[in-house]
């Protein structure tokens, strides 16, 4: 149905946002299928940086609205990354925000950065172990969330060291060092309890 | 390549990110040295414990939705928009306009809400104290509320504990329904007043976020359809049905807000 407009009664305004409507839907089709195509990521992300399901939700909607608004700045290795970018520095600020932020513990390349291969443990032992689900969680979720942003996109997301250092916003470097690291923190925890469980 | 070099590019060559070349070299390490080769099985271990126990969590299928509103929101500008398909007043309804001139100065209290298209010029006979517009008072209110102890005197999740507790205090019975299943947990009651009028408040929650629903006795005694609106930024739907005006408040998006205003109304 289209209705005829006075133009003499509307103003300048409602008319361009009358005129930009076509424009806006177009839009938000588009914004659906190259970046809400990635919503389960969005939410993947979100749901381990902040450890809760509803802060998650919040973050993820709060991402979308400002993804949306800089839709055209849409640049780097994909359209996902972009979005997981916006959707990380969602988390970030929430997480700084609510003073949940206890990753007091400040990184340091040169002193942590090389891979140490002290652990070892049993991997049957580990693989009992880790056939518990809550315990993997737990042990990812206890990471500073410098090393679990760079596990959840790389094990999870299986996204490219490229785009993680777009999310991060760290050098390649940087992201394989702080894997490495993470790795090494991971399969310590889970040696750790191994140990402790077992005679 | 030493070990040290190895181990720094173990995790770059698992993963699929070096170099054909470099690859190669230190797949040839590995293959030589007991330490390298021990790394390289903890990390395939490790890999294979994440991807069998770390969850993906999947995005809830109510936040896809959720998002798609609010985006399409975003497009528009906040207006007051029936919450159904707008219908012109059934017979009886147009009747009783008609017929209604006599009682219009009684209707104007509740037509500030906005339900009635009563001329603005008679909304200065709000005989009470409070002559602000109903919808003011009522996120007036609401923001109020947010400040505890006051936001519930009857705390309880059982409607069957809530309403006895209204007994003696109102002469009117409020609808108090759990729509836990809807997702929206009912967190207790508390008196309030609206435009000096006893009235209550029931007191529910979606994540975060409490909603107010006020209920207060409805003077003219129509039934209307609900309207959903925002106010200073707080969403509101506000209907009358049974004798009862019914308005719930909250910060939660209008598409929440819509889907509690939809619960409550749904047949039981």
């Amino acid at each position: 149905m289209t209705i005829p407009l006075r133009l003499s009664s509307i103003d300048a305004n409602s008319v361009k946002s009358q005129l930009q409507q076509p424009h806006d839907h177009a839009n938000l089709r588009r914004f659906e299928s190259t970046v809400l195509v990635h919503l389960d990521a969005a939410y993947n992300l979100a749901r381990w940086l902040l450890n809760d399901p509803a802060a998650a939700e919040d973050a993820v909607q709060d991402a979308c609205i400002r993804a949306f608004r800089f839709f055209d700045d849409l640049s780097g290795p994909s359209p996902k990354a972009w979005f997981m970018a916006v959707v990380r520095n969602t988390c970030i600020d929430s997480l700084r925000s609510n003073k949940h932020h206890n990753a007091a513990h400040e990184y340091d390349e040169e002193i942590d950065g090389i891979a140490g291969a002290q652990v070892h443990d049993n991997p049957e032992q580990i693989a009992v172990r880790a056939s518990d689900a809550r315990w993997v969680r737990a042990a990812i979720a206890a990471l500073p969330v410098e090393f679990r942003e760079v596990i959840v996109l790389r094990e999870l997301e299986e996204m490219t060291y490229k785009e993680i250092s777009v999310i991060v916003k760290v050098p390649i470097g940087t992201v394989m060092s702080r894997l490495s690291r993470g790795r090494d923190l991971l399969s310590q925890q889970l040696g750790a309890d191994v140990k402790r469980v077992s005679p | 390549m030493s070990c040290i070099r190895t181990q720094q590019m173990m995790d770059a060559w698992l993963d699929g990110e070096l170099d054909p070349s470099t690859g190669e070299e230190i797949s040839h390490h590995v293959g030589q040295c007991a330490d390298c080769a021990a790394l390289k099985a903890r990390r395939e271990q490790l890999r294979a414990t994440l991807q069998a126990a770390a969850p993906r969590y999947a995005a809830p299928p109510a936040l896809r939705s959720a998002v798609l509103n609010q985006l399409q929101a975003a497009q528009q500008p906040p207006v007051a928009r029936p919450l159904t398909t707008s219908r012109g007043p059934s017979w009886w309804q147009a009747t009783a306009m008609a017929a209604a001139t006599s009682i219009v100065t009684a209707l104007v209290t509740w037509g500030t809400l906005g339900k009635l298209s009563a001329p603005s010029g008679e909304q200065v006979a709000l005989a009470d104290q409070d002559r602000r517009p109903v919808r003011e008072q009522l996120v007036a209110r609401h923001v109020a509320s947010l400040s505890a102890p006051s936001l519930i005197e009857v705390p309880s999740s059982d409607s069957h504990v809530i309403k006895p507790w209204f007994q003696g205090k109102i002469d009117f019975a409020p609808v108090v329904r759990d729509l836990s299943a809807q997702g929206f947990t009912l967190l207790g009651a508390r008196m309030e007043r609206v435009s000096g009028q006893r009235a209550v408040a029931v007191v529910y929650k979606i994540r975060e976020h409490p909603i107010n629903l006020f209920v207060w006795p409805d003077i003219s005694g129509r039934d209307s359809g609900a309207e959903l609106a925002t106010v200073r930024g707080f969403s509101m739907g506000s209907w009358a049905a049974g004798g009862l005006n019914f308005a719930a408040v909250s910060d939660v998006d209008a598409h929440d807000l819509e889907r509690f205003v939809m619960a409550l109304q749904a047949p039981r």
